[in-house]
Protein backbone atom coordinates (compact mmCIF):
# COMPACT_ATOMS: atom_id res chain seq x y z
CA UNK A 1 0.00 0.00 0.00
CA UNK A 2 1.61 3.27 -1.10
CA UNK A 3 -1.33 5.57 -0.40
CA UNK A 4 -1.20 7.69 2.75
CA UNK A 5 -4.96 7.33 3.13
CA UNK A 6 -6.86 4.43 1.65
CA UNK A 7 -10.62 3.85 1.85
CA UNK A 8 -11.29 0.24 1.02
CA UNK A 9 -14.95 -0.50 0.27
CA UNK A 10 -16.03 1.73 3.15
CA UNK A 11 -19.73 1.30 3.66
CA UNK A 12 -22.19 2.32 6.32
CA UNK A 13 -25.89 3.01 6.87
CA UNK A 14 -27.01 5.15 3.94
CA UNK A 15 -23.55 5.09 2.36
CA UNK A 16 -22.62 3.41 -0.88
CA UNK A 17 -19.38 1.47 -0.95
CA UNK A 18 -16.52 3.96 -1.29
CA UNK A 19 -13.01 3.31 -2.53
CA UNK A 20 -10.35 6.02 -2.66
CA UNK A 21 -6.58 6.28 -2.36
CA UNK A 22 -4.66 9.47 -1.60
CA UNK A 23 -0.87 9.50 -1.71
CA UNK A 24 1.36 11.52 0.63
CA UNK A 25 1.15 15.20 -0.33
CA UNK A 26 -1.70 14.55 -2.77
CA UNK A 27 -5.13 16.19 -2.92
CA UNK A 28 -8.14 14.17 -3.97
CA UNK A 29 -11.65 15.50 -4.39
CA UNK A 30 -14.35 12.93 -3.71
CA UNK A 31 -18.04 13.46 -4.43
CA UNK A 32 -20.39 11.68 -2.06
CA UNK A 33 -24.16 11.56 -1.79
CA UNK A 34 -23.83 11.97 1.99
CA UNK A 35 -20.57 13.82 2.65
CA UNK A 36 -21.13 14.23 6.39
CA UNK A 37 -22.04 10.56 6.78
CA UNK A 38 -18.92 9.53 4.90
CA UNK A 39 -16.70 11.74 7.07
CA UNK A 40 -18.29 10.32 10.23
CA UNK A 41 -17.62 6.80 8.94
CA UNK A 42 -13.98 7.64 8.19
CA UNK A 43 -13.58 9.30 11.58
CA UNK A 44 -15.03 6.26 13.32
CA UNK A 45 -18.01 8.08 14.78
CA UNK A 46 -20.64 6.34 12.64
CA UNK A 47 -20.66 2.53 12.28
CA UNK A 48 -19.13 1.32 9.02
CA UNK A 49 -17.68 -1.72 7.36
CA UNK A 50 -14.64 -1.83 5.12
CA UNK A 51 -11.16 -0.51 5.62
CA UNK A 52 -9.61 2.85 6.49
CA UNK A 53 -5.84 2.59 6.16
CA UNK A 54 -3.48 5.40 7.17
CA UNK A 55 0.17 5.00 6.17
CA UNK A 56 -0.27 1.24 6.08
CA UNK A 57 -1.99 1.06 9.47
CA UNK A 58 -5.54 -0.26 9.54
CA UNK A 59 -7.73 2.15 11.50
CA UNK A 60 -11.04 0.33 11.06
CA UNK A 61 -10.81 -1.41 14.43
CA UNK A 62 -9.84 1.76 16.30
CA UNK A 63 -12.12 4.13 18.17
CA UNK A 64 -12.55 7.67 16.85
CA UNK A 65 -10.19 9.24 19.37
CA UNK A 66 -7.48 6.68 18.59
CA UNK A 67 -7.81 7.42 14.86
CA UNK A 68 -7.17 11.10 15.53
CA UNK A 69 -4.12 10.29 17.63
CA UNK A 70 -2.89 8.02 14.82
CA UNK A 71 -2.72 11.10 12.54
CA UNK A 72 -6.13 11.32 10.89
CA UNK A 73 -7.90 14.67 11.10
CA UNK A 74 -11.45 15.35 9.97
CA UNK A 75 -13.09 18.73 9.52
CA UNK A 76 -16.78 19.14 8.75
CA UNK A 77 -16.54 22.95 8.72
CA UNK A 78 -19.36 23.13 11.24
CA UNK A 79 -19.13 23.64 14.98
CA UNK A 80 -21.72 23.02 17.70
CA UNK A 81 -22.19 25.65 20.39
CA UNK A 82 -19.49 25.24 23.02
CA UNK A 83 -20.67 27.34 25.95
CA UNK A 84 -17.80 28.05 28.30
CA UNK A 85 -15.09 27.91 25.63
CA UNK A 86 -13.62 30.66 23.48
CA UNK A 87 -12.98 30.32 19.76
CA UNK A 88 -9.28 30.18 20.70
CA UNK A 89 -10.01 27.16 22.90
CA UNK A 90 -11.64 25.42 19.93
CA UNK A 91 -8.48 25.97 17.88
CA UNK A 92 -6.46 24.46 20.71
CA UNK A 93 -8.58 21.29 20.88
CA UNK A 94 -6.51 18.30 19.95
CA UNK A 95 -3.57 20.50 19.04
CA UNK A 96 -0.24 18.72 18.98
CA UNK A 97 2.59 20.68 20.57
CA UNK A 98 5.23 22.17 18.29
CA UNK A 99 7.88 20.35 20.31
CA UNK A 100 6.60 16.79 20.82
CA UNK A 101 9.47 16.05 23.20
CA UNK A 102 8.15 18.58 25.72
CA UNK A 103 6.08 16.68 28.29
CA UNK A 104 2.63 18.25 28.57
CA UNK A 105 1.61 19.29 32.08
CA UNK A 106 -0.52 16.92 34.15
CA UNK A 107 -4.04 17.91 35.19
CA UNK A 108 -2.98 18.60 38.76
CA UNK A 109 -0.21 20.90 37.53
CA UNK A 110 -2.82 22.75 35.47
CA UNK A 111 -5.10 22.99 38.51
CA UNK A 112 -2.31 24.35 40.70
CA UNK A 113 -1.12 26.70 37.94
CA UNK A 114 2.51 25.55 38.15
CA UNK A 115 5.19 27.27 36.07
CA UNK A 116 5.21 24.36 33.61
CA UNK A 117 1.45 24.59 33.14
CA UNK A 118 1.59 28.36 32.69
CA UNK A 119 4.42 28.07 30.15
CA UNK A 120 2.54 25.41 28.17
CA UNK A 121 -0.59 27.56 28.21
CA UNK A 122 1.35 30.63 27.03
CA UNK A 123 2.98 28.61 24.21
CA UNK A 124 -0.37 27.26 23.06
CA UNK A 125 -1.99 30.69 23.25
CA UNK A 126 0.76 32.29 21.17
CA UNK A 127 0.61 29.53 18.57
CA UNK A 128 -3.14 29.80 18.27
CA UNK A 129 -3.10 33.59 17.88
CA UNK A 130 -0.46 33.24 15.18
CA UNK A 131 -2.53 30.62 13.36
CA UNK A 132 -5.76 32.58 13.74
CA UNK A 133 -4.15 35.74 12.45
CA UNK A 134 -3.21 34.03 9.21
CA UNK A 135 -6.80 33.11 8.46
CA UNK A 136 -8.62 36.24 9.57
CA UNK A 137 -9.76 34.87 12.92
CA UNK A 138 -7.62 37.13 15.11
CA UNK A 139 -10.62 39.17 16.19
CA UNK A 140 -12.54 36.04 17.14
CA UNK A 141 -10.02 34.26 19.34
CA UNK A 142 -11.41 35.65 22.61
CA UNK A 143 -15.10 35.44 21.68
CA UNK A 144 -17.34 32.76 23.16
CA UNK A 145 -17.71 29.75 20.84
CA UNK A 146 -21.46 30.18 20.72
CA UNK A 147 -23.69 31.27 17.83
CA UNK A 148 -20.70 31.66 15.53
CA UNK A 149 -21.33 32.86 11.97
CA UNK A 150 -21.00 29.90 9.54
CA UNK A 151 -17.87 31.27 7.89
CA UNK A 152 -16.16 31.68 11.28
CA UNK A 153 -17.19 28.15 12.31
CA UNK A 154 -15.81 26.77 9.03
CA UNK A 155 -12.49 28.55 9.51
CA UNK A 156 -12.23 27.51 13.16
CA UNK A 157 -13.00 23.85 12.46
CA UNK A 158 -10.49 23.71 9.60
CA UNK A 159 -7.76 25.34 11.69
CA UNK A 160 -8.55 22.99 14.57
CA UNK A 161 -8.06 19.99 12.31
CA UNK A 162 -4.77 21.32 10.95
CA UNK A 163 -3.55 22.13 14.47
CA UNK A 164 -3.22 18.43 15.29
CA UNK A 165 -0.42 18.17 12.66
CA UNK A 166 -2.14 15.27 10.90
CA UNK A 167 -0.75 12.95 8.24
CA UNK A 168 -4.07 12.98 6.41
CA UNK A 169 -6.95 15.45 6.47
CA UNK A 170 -10.49 14.65 5.43
CA UNK A 171 -12.06 18.02 4.74
CA UNK A 172 -15.68 18.78 3.96
CA UNK A 173 -15.75 21.69 1.53
CA UNK A 174 -18.19 24.26 2.97
CA UNK A 175 -20.38 24.50 -0.13
CA UNK A 176 -23.03 26.36 1.84
CA UNK A 177 -20.72 29.38 2.14
CA UNK A 178 -19.48 31.96 -0.31
CA UNK A 179 -17.04 30.17 -2.69
CA UNK A 180 -14.31 32.68 -1.82
CA UNK A 181 -14.37 31.52 1.83
CA UNK A 182 -14.05 27.88 0.77
CA UNK A 183 -11.22 28.82 -1.59
CA UNK A 184 -9.41 30.66 1.23
CA UNK A 185 -9.65 27.57 3.41
CA UNK A 186 -8.54 25.33 0.56
CA UNK A 187 -5.48 27.56 0.08
CA UNK A 188 -4.53 27.19 3.75
CA UNK A 189 -4.91 23.40 3.61
CA UNK A 190 -2.96 23.35 0.36
CA UNK A 191 -0.15 25.21 2.10
CA UNK A 192 -0.01 22.51 4.77
CA UNK A 193 -0.09 19.85 2.07
CA UNK A 194 2.88 21.35 0.25
CA UNK A 195 4.82 22.05 3.43
CA UNK A 196 4.24 18.87 5.37
CA UNK A 197 3.25 16.32 2.74
CA UNK A 198 -0.22 15.97 4.25
CA UNK A 199 -2.66 13.83 2.25
CA UNK A 200 -5.91 15.72 1.67
CA UNK A 201 -9.25 14.12 0.90
CA UNK A 202 -11.76 16.82 0.02
CA UNK A 203 -15.35 15.65 0.23
CA UNK A 204 -18.08 17.46 -1.67
CA UNK A 205 -21.75 16.70 -2.07
CA UNK A 206 -23.21 15.01 -5.10
CA UNK A 207 -22.33 11.93 -7.08
CA UNK A 208 -20.51 12.07 -10.37
CA UNK A 209 -19.03 15.53 -9.91
CA UNK A 210 -15.38 15.94 -10.86
CA UNK B 1 -11.81 46.43 29.90
CA UNK B 2 -13.75 43.19 30.45
CA UNK B 3 -10.74 41.64 32.20
CA UNK B 4 -10.51 44.60 34.58
CA UNK B 5 -14.24 44.55 35.24
CA UNK B 6 -14.13 40.82 35.95
CA UNK B 7 -11.08 41.20 38.21
CA UNK B 8 -12.71 44.08 40.06
CA UNK B 9 -15.93 42.14 40.57
CA UNK B 10 -14.03 39.11 41.90
CA UNK B 11 -11.92 41.30 44.22
CA UNK B 12 -15.03 43.03 45.53
CA UNK B 13 -16.78 39.71 46.12
CA UNK B 14 -13.80 38.22 47.95
CA UNK B 15 -13.44 41.36 50.08
CA UNK B 16 -17.09 41.26 51.11
CA UNK B 17 -16.89 37.52 51.86
CA UNK B 18 -13.76 38.02 54.00
CA UNK B 19 -14.82 41.15 55.85
CA UNK B 20 -18.50 40.67 56.74
CA UNK B 21 -17.78 38.44 59.79
CA UNK B 22 -15.93 41.40 61.32
CA UNK B 23 -19.03 43.58 60.87
CA UNK B 24 -21.75 41.04 61.67
CA UNK B 25 -20.49 39.34 64.81
CA UNK B 26 -23.55 37.18 65.43
CA UNK B 27 -22.52 33.56 65.99
CA UNK B 28 -25.64 32.35 64.18
CA UNK B 29 -24.77 34.36 61.09
CA UNK B 30 -21.19 33.13 61.10
CA UNK B 31 -22.31 29.50 61.41
CA UNK B 32 -24.70 30.08 58.53
CA UNK B 33 -21.74 31.49 56.61
CA UNK B 34 -19.81 28.25 57.17
CA UNK B 35 -22.83 26.25 55.96
CA UNK B 36 -22.96 28.46 52.85
CA UNK B 37 -19.27 27.69 52.22
CA UNK B 38 -19.98 23.95 52.51
CA UNK B 39 -22.72 24.48 49.95
CA UNK B 40 -20.28 26.43 47.75
CA UNK B 41 -17.87 23.49 47.81
CA UNK B 42 -20.69 21.12 46.84
CA UNK B 43 -21.58 23.55 44.05
CA UNK B 44 -17.96 23.64 42.85
CA UNK B 45 -17.88 19.86 42.73
CA UNK B 46 -21.08 19.93 40.68
CA UNK B 47 -19.54 22.48 38.32
CA UNK B 48 -17.24 19.76 36.99
CA UNK B 49 -19.87 17.07 36.45
CA UNK B 50 -23.10 18.97 35.82
CA UNK B 51 -21.55 22.04 34.20
CA UNK B 52 -18.54 20.81 32.25
CA UNK B 53 -19.31 17.15 31.61
CA UNK B 54 -23.10 17.66 31.56
CA UNK B 55 -23.50 14.51 33.62
CA UNK B 56 -26.26 14.85 36.22
CA UNK B 57 -24.73 13.16 39.26
CA UNK B 58 -25.91 12.68 42.83
CA UNK B 59 -22.90 11.11 44.55
CA UNK B 60 -21.72 14.39 46.05
CA UNK B 61 -23.48 14.09 49.37
CA UNK B 62 -22.13 10.55 49.68
CA UNK B 63 -18.59 11.80 48.97
CA UNK B 64 -19.19 14.59 51.47
CA UNK B 65 -20.34 12.12 54.15
CA UNK B 66 -17.33 9.87 53.64
CA UNK B 67 -15.02 12.91 53.56
CA UNK B 68 -16.47 14.00 56.89
CA UNK B 69 -16.04 10.50 58.31
CA UNK B 70 -12.41 10.37 57.13
CA UNK B 71 -11.80 13.80 58.70
CA UNK B 72 -13.29 12.63 61.98
CA UNK B 73 -11.07 9.52 62.01
CA UNK B 74 -7.91 11.45 61.17
CA UNK B 75 -8.52 14.17 63.77
CA UNK B 76 -9.54 11.65 66.45
CA UNK B 77 -6.25 9.85 65.77
CA UNK B 78 -4.49 13.09 66.70
CA UNK B 79 -3.24 13.80 63.17
CA UNK B 80 -3.08 17.27 61.58
CA UNK B 81 -5.93 18.89 59.70
CA UNK B 82 -3.70 19.10 56.59
CA UNK B 83 -3.51 15.30 56.51
CA UNK B 84 -7.28 15.22 56.99
CA UNK B 85 -7.59 17.54 53.97
CA UNK B 86 -5.63 15.16 51.75
CA UNK B 87 -7.45 12.07 53.04
CA UNK B 88 -10.91 13.68 52.68
CA UNK B 89 -10.14 14.73 49.09
CA UNK B 90 -8.86 11.24 48.29
CA UNK B 91 -11.89 9.53 49.83
CA UNK B 92 -14.16 11.86 47.84
CA UNK B 93 -12.34 11.02 44.60
CA UNK B 94 -12.64 7.29 45.26
CA UNK B 95 -16.37 7.71 45.99
CA UNK B 96 -16.87 9.44 42.65
CA UNK B 97 -14.93 6.75 40.81
CA UNK B 98 -16.97 4.06 42.58
CA UNK B 99 -20.16 5.66 41.22
CA UNK B 100 -18.64 5.81 37.73
CA UNK B 101 -17.17 2.29 37.69
CA UNK B 102 -20.35 0.35 36.74
CA UNK B 103 -21.07 2.68 33.81
CA UNK B 104 -17.59 3.91 32.93
CA UNK B 105 -17.95 3.15 29.21
CA UNK B 106 -21.28 4.93 28.83
CA UNK B 107 -22.02 7.11 31.88
CA UNK B 108 -24.87 9.03 30.29
CA UNK B 109 -27.53 8.50 31.69
CA UNK B 110 -26.49 5.53 33.87
CA UNK B 111 -24.38 7.64 36.25
CA UNK B 112 -27.52 9.29 37.62
CA UNK B 113 -28.77 5.92 38.80
CA UNK B 114 -25.44 4.56 40.12
CA UNK B 115 -24.64 7.80 41.94
CA UNK B 116 -28.12 7.94 43.48
CA UNK B 117 -27.81 4.33 44.63
CA UNK B 118 -24.34 4.96 46.06
CA UNK B 119 -25.32 8.11 47.95
CA UNK B 120 -28.45 6.39 49.26
CA UNK B 121 -26.42 3.41 50.51
CA UNK B 122 -23.89 5.73 52.18
CA UNK B 123 -26.66 7.79 53.80
CA UNK B 124 -28.89 4.88 54.87
CA UNK B 125 -26.35 2.17 55.68
CA UNK B 126 -22.86 3.58 56.18
CA UNK B 127 -23.47 6.87 58.00
CA UNK B 128 -25.68 5.42 60.81
CA UNK B 129 -23.09 2.69 61.48
CA UNK B 130 -19.84 4.63 61.56
CA UNK B 131 -20.70 6.12 64.93
CA UNK B 132 -20.32 9.86 65.20
CA UNK B 133 -17.82 10.90 67.87
CA UNK B 134 -17.13 14.44 68.92
CA UNK B 135 -13.71 16.07 68.70
CA UNK B 136 -12.32 19.50 69.46
CA UNK B 137 -11.73 21.87 66.59
CA UNK B 138 -8.12 21.69 65.45
CA UNK B 139 -5.41 24.33 65.20
CA UNK B 140 -4.09 24.97 61.71
CA UNK B 141 -0.78 26.82 61.19
CA UNK B 142 -1.16 28.45 64.57
CA UNK B 143 -4.77 29.54 64.04
CA UNK B 144 -7.25 28.06 66.49
CA UNK B 145 -10.42 27.12 64.63
CA UNK B 146 -12.35 27.13 67.91
CA UNK B 147 -14.07 30.42 67.11
CA UNK B 148 -16.74 30.51 64.43
CA UNK B 149 -15.11 33.47 62.70
CA UNK B 150 -11.73 31.72 62.43
CA UNK B 151 -13.44 28.61 61.11
CA UNK B 152 -15.37 30.68 58.57
CA UNK B 153 -12.18 32.37 57.32
CA UNK B 154 -10.30 29.06 57.09
CA UNK B 155 -13.23 27.53 55.18
CA UNK B 156 -13.26 30.58 52.91
CA UNK B 157 -9.59 29.94 52.08
CA UNK B 158 -10.43 26.32 51.17
CA UNK B 159 -13.33 27.46 48.96
CA UNK B 160 -11.28 30.13 47.20
CA UNK B 161 -8.40 27.70 46.63
CA UNK B 162 -10.81 25.15 45.14
CA UNK B 163 -12.42 27.84 42.96
CA UNK B 164 -9.00 29.06 41.77
CA UNK B 165 -7.96 25.49 40.91
CA UNK B 166 -11.13 24.96 38.90
CA UNK B 167 -10.62 28.34 37.21
CA UNK B 168 -7.09 27.28 36.21
CA UNK B 169 -8.44 23.98 34.91
CA UNK B 170 -11.16 25.74 32.91
CA UNK B 171 -8.44 27.56 30.93
CA UNK B 172 -6.29 24.46 30.49
CA UNK B 173 -6.20 21.48 28.14
CA UNK B 174 -7.97 19.34 30.74
CA UNK B 175 -10.82 21.84 31.05
CA UNK B 176 -11.19 22.13 27.29
CA UNK B 177 -11.41 18.35 27.01
CA UNK B 178 -13.98 18.07 29.81
CA UNK B 179 -16.19 20.82 28.41
CA UNK B 180 -15.99 19.58 24.82
CA UNK B 181 -16.78 16.01 25.85
CA UNK B 182 -19.82 17.31 27.70
CA UNK B 183 -21.11 19.69 25.05
CA UNK B 184 -20.12 17.91 21.82
CA UNK B 185 -19.01 14.29 22.30
CA UNK B 186 -18.51 13.69 18.56
CA UNK B 187 -16.25 16.73 18.24
CA UNK B 188 -14.32 15.60 21.31
CA UNK B 189 -13.72 12.20 19.72
CA UNK B 190 -12.57 13.85 16.49
CA UNK B 191 -10.12 15.88 18.62
CA UNK B 192 -8.59 12.74 20.13
CA UNK B 193 -10.20 13.07 23.56
CA UNK B 194 -10.30 9.69 25.35
CA UNK B 195 -13.79 9.66 26.86
CA UNK B 196 -13.19 7.03 29.55
CA UNK B 197 -10.10 8.79 30.92
CA UNK B 198 -11.72 12.21 30.71
CA UNK B 199 -14.86 11.08 32.51
CA UNK B 200 -12.75 9.48 35.24
CA UNK B 201 -10.67 12.64 35.70
CA UNK B 202 -13.79 14.81 35.87
CA UNK B 203 -15.63 12.58 38.33
CA UNK B 204 -12.54 12.18 40.53
CA UNK B 205 -12.01 15.95 40.58
CA UNK B 206 -15.63 16.48 41.47
CA UNK B 207 -15.45 13.90 44.25
CA UNK B 208 -12.30 15.51 45.68
CA UNK B 209 -14.05 18.85 46.08
CA UNK B 210 -17.11 17.14 47.60
CA UNK B 211 -14.76 15.41 50.05
CA UNK B 212 -13.42 18.81 51.06
CA UNK B 213 -17.01 19.91 51.71
CA UNK B 214 -17.22 16.97 54.11
CA UNK B 215 -14.05 18.13 55.86
CA UNK B 216 -15.39 21.63 56.43
CA UNK B 217 -18.77 20.28 57.55
CA UNK B 218 -17.13 17.85 60.01
CA UNK B 219 -14.86 20.49 61.53
CA UNK B 220 -17.81 22.88 61.84
CA UNK B 221 -20.00 20.25 63.54
CA UNK B 222 -17.06 18.79 65.49
CA UNK B 223 -18.51 15.43 64.45
CA UNK B 224 -20.32 13.90 61.49
CA UNK B 225 -22.75 16.30 59.77
CA UNK B 226 -26.46 15.75 60.33
CA UNK B 227 -27.98 12.92 58.29
CA UNK B 228 -30.32 15.35 56.49
CA UNK B 229 -27.32 17.28 55.15
CA UNK B 230 -25.91 14.20 53.38
CA UNK B 231 -29.20 12.68 52.21
CA UNK B 232 -30.01 12.01 48.56
CA UNK B 233 -32.63 14.78 48.80
CA UNK B 234 -29.86 17.20 49.73
CA UNK B 235 -27.91 15.97 46.67
CA UNK B 236 -30.83 16.88 44.40
CA UNK B 237 -31.40 20.31 45.90
CA UNK B 238 -27.67 21.10 45.87
CA UNK B 239 -28.01 21.17 42.08
CA UNK B 240 -29.58 24.59 42.59
CA UNK B 241 -26.20 26.09 43.55
CA UNK B 242 -24.43 25.78 40.18
CA UNK B 243 -27.66 26.19 38.21
CA UNK B 244 -28.55 29.52 39.85
CA UNK B 245 -25.06 30.96 39.53
CA UNK B 246 -24.02 29.42 36.22
CA UNK B 247 -22.90 25.82 36.04
CA UNK B 248 -19.95 26.33 33.70
CA UNK B 249 -17.96 28.72 35.85
CA UNK B 250 -16.49 28.31 39.32
CA UNK B 251 -17.71 31.80 40.17
CA UNK B 252 -21.22 30.60 39.32
CA UNK B 253 -21.20 28.17 42.24
CA UNK B 254 -19.93 30.87 44.60
CA UNK B 255 -22.68 33.22 43.46
CA UNK B 256 -25.24 30.39 43.73
CA UNK B 257 -24.19 29.54 47.29
CA UNK B 258 -24.31 33.22 48.30
CA UNK B 259 -27.77 33.52 46.74
CA UNK B 260 -28.97 30.44 48.64
CA UNK B 261 -27.60 31.84 51.92
CA UNK B 262 -29.17 35.28 51.40
CA UNK B 263 -32.49 33.71 50.32
CA UNK B 264 -32.49 31.54 53.45
CA UNK B 265 -31.91 34.62 55.63
CA UNK B 266 -34.72 36.47 53.86
CA UNK B 267 -37.21 33.69 54.60
CA UNK B 268 -36.00 33.47 58.18
CA UNK B 269 -34.14 30.18 57.97
CA UNK B 270 -30.88 30.14 59.96
CA UNK B 271 -28.98 28.32 57.23
CA UNK B 272 -29.39 27.49 53.51
CA UNK B 273 -32.10 24.90 54.06
CA UNK B 274 -33.10 22.23 51.60
CA UNK B 275 -36.50 23.83 50.98
CA UNK B 276 -34.89 27.13 49.98
CA UNK B 277 -32.49 25.35 47.63
CA UNK B 278 -35.38 23.42 46.13
CA UNK B 279 -37.25 26.64 45.43
CA UNK B 280 -34.11 28.13 43.88
CA UNK B 281 -33.68 25.01 41.75
CA UNK B 282 -37.17 25.50 40.31
CA UNK B 283 -36.51 29.20 39.74
CA UNK B 284 -33.18 28.47 38.05
CA UNK B 285 -34.73 26.01 35.64
CA UNK B 286 -37.74 28.20 34.84
CA UNK B 287 -36.35 31.74 34.92
CA UNK B 288 -32.57 31.59 34.71
CA UNK B 289 -31.46 29.16 32.04
CA UNK B 290 -27.67 29.52 32.12
CA UNK B 291 -27.50 31.22 35.52
CA UNK B 292 -26.59 34.62 36.94
CA UNK B 293 -22.93 34.72 35.87
CA UNK B 294 -23.61 34.37 32.11
CA UNK B 295 -26.37 36.97 32.53
CA UNK B 296 -23.85 39.37 34.07
CA UNK B 297 -21.27 38.56 31.37
CA UNK B 298 -23.77 39.36 28.62
CA UNK B 299 -24.79 42.60 30.36
CA UNK B 300 -21.13 43.62 30.76
CA UNK B 301 -20.44 42.85 27.09
CA UNK B 302 -23.44 44.92 26.01
CA UNK B 303 -22.32 47.80 28.25
CA UNK B 304 -18.79 47.63 26.83
CA UNK B 305 -20.11 47.77 23.25
CA UNK B 306 -22.35 50.70 24.16
CA UNK B 307 -19.50 52.62 25.83
CA UNK B 308 -17.20 51.94 22.87
CA UNK B 309 -19.75 53.11 20.30
CA UNK B 310 -20.44 56.28 22.33
CA UNK B 311 -16.70 56.98 22.52
CA UNK B 312 -16.38 56.54 18.75
CA UNK B 313 -19.32 58.85 18.05
CA UNK B 314 -17.99 61.50 20.48
CA UNK B 315 -14.58 61.44 18.82
CA UNK B 316 -16.27 62.10 15.46
CA UNK B 317 -14.75 59.07 13.80
CA UNK B 318 -16.71 56.96 11.37
CA UNK B 319 -17.83 53.52 12.42
CA UNK B 320 -15.30 50.70 11.96
CA UNK B 321 -17.27 48.84 9.27
CA UNK B 322 -17.72 52.10 7.36
CA UNK B 323 -13.94 52.62 7.43
CA UNK B 324 -13.42 49.13 6.06
CA UNK B 325 -15.92 49.81 3.28
CA UNK B 326 -14.18 53.10 2.43
CA UNK B 327 -10.86 51.29 2.37
CA UNK B 328 -12.19 48.69 -0.04
CA UNK B 329 -13.25 51.42 -2.45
Amino acid sequence: VTAALLLDCLQGPGLTSTRAAVGPGEWLRLAAAQPDGLIEAIAGIAPATGGVVLDGTELAGLAADARQRAGLATATCRLPDLQGLRVGDVLLLGRSPARPTARPPRWWQEALGTSRARAAQADAEAAVRNLAGRLGLAGWVDRDAVDLPPQVAARADTLRALGSRPRAVVWRRPEWLDPSVADDLAAVIDGERRRGGVAVLEVVSGVGRP
Amino acid sequence: VSGRVRGGAVAAGVSVAALWPFVITSTTAQRAGVQALVLALLGLSLTVTVGWLRLPTLFHTGAMALGAWATMRVLLAGQSVLLALVVAAGVGAVTGLAALAPVWRRPRPGLVVTSLVLSTVIWAVVVPRVGARGFTRPVIVGIDLGSDRALYLAALVVVLAAAAALGNLHRSETGRRLITLGAAPDLALRCGVRPDVTWAVGVALSGMVAGLAGLVAAVAQQSMPAAAAVSPAAAVTALAVPLVGGSLWATGSLVGAATAAVAARLVGSPEPAIAVQGALLVLAVLVLPGGLVPLARRAAARAAVSVRSQAVSLSGRSRPHARVRDGLR
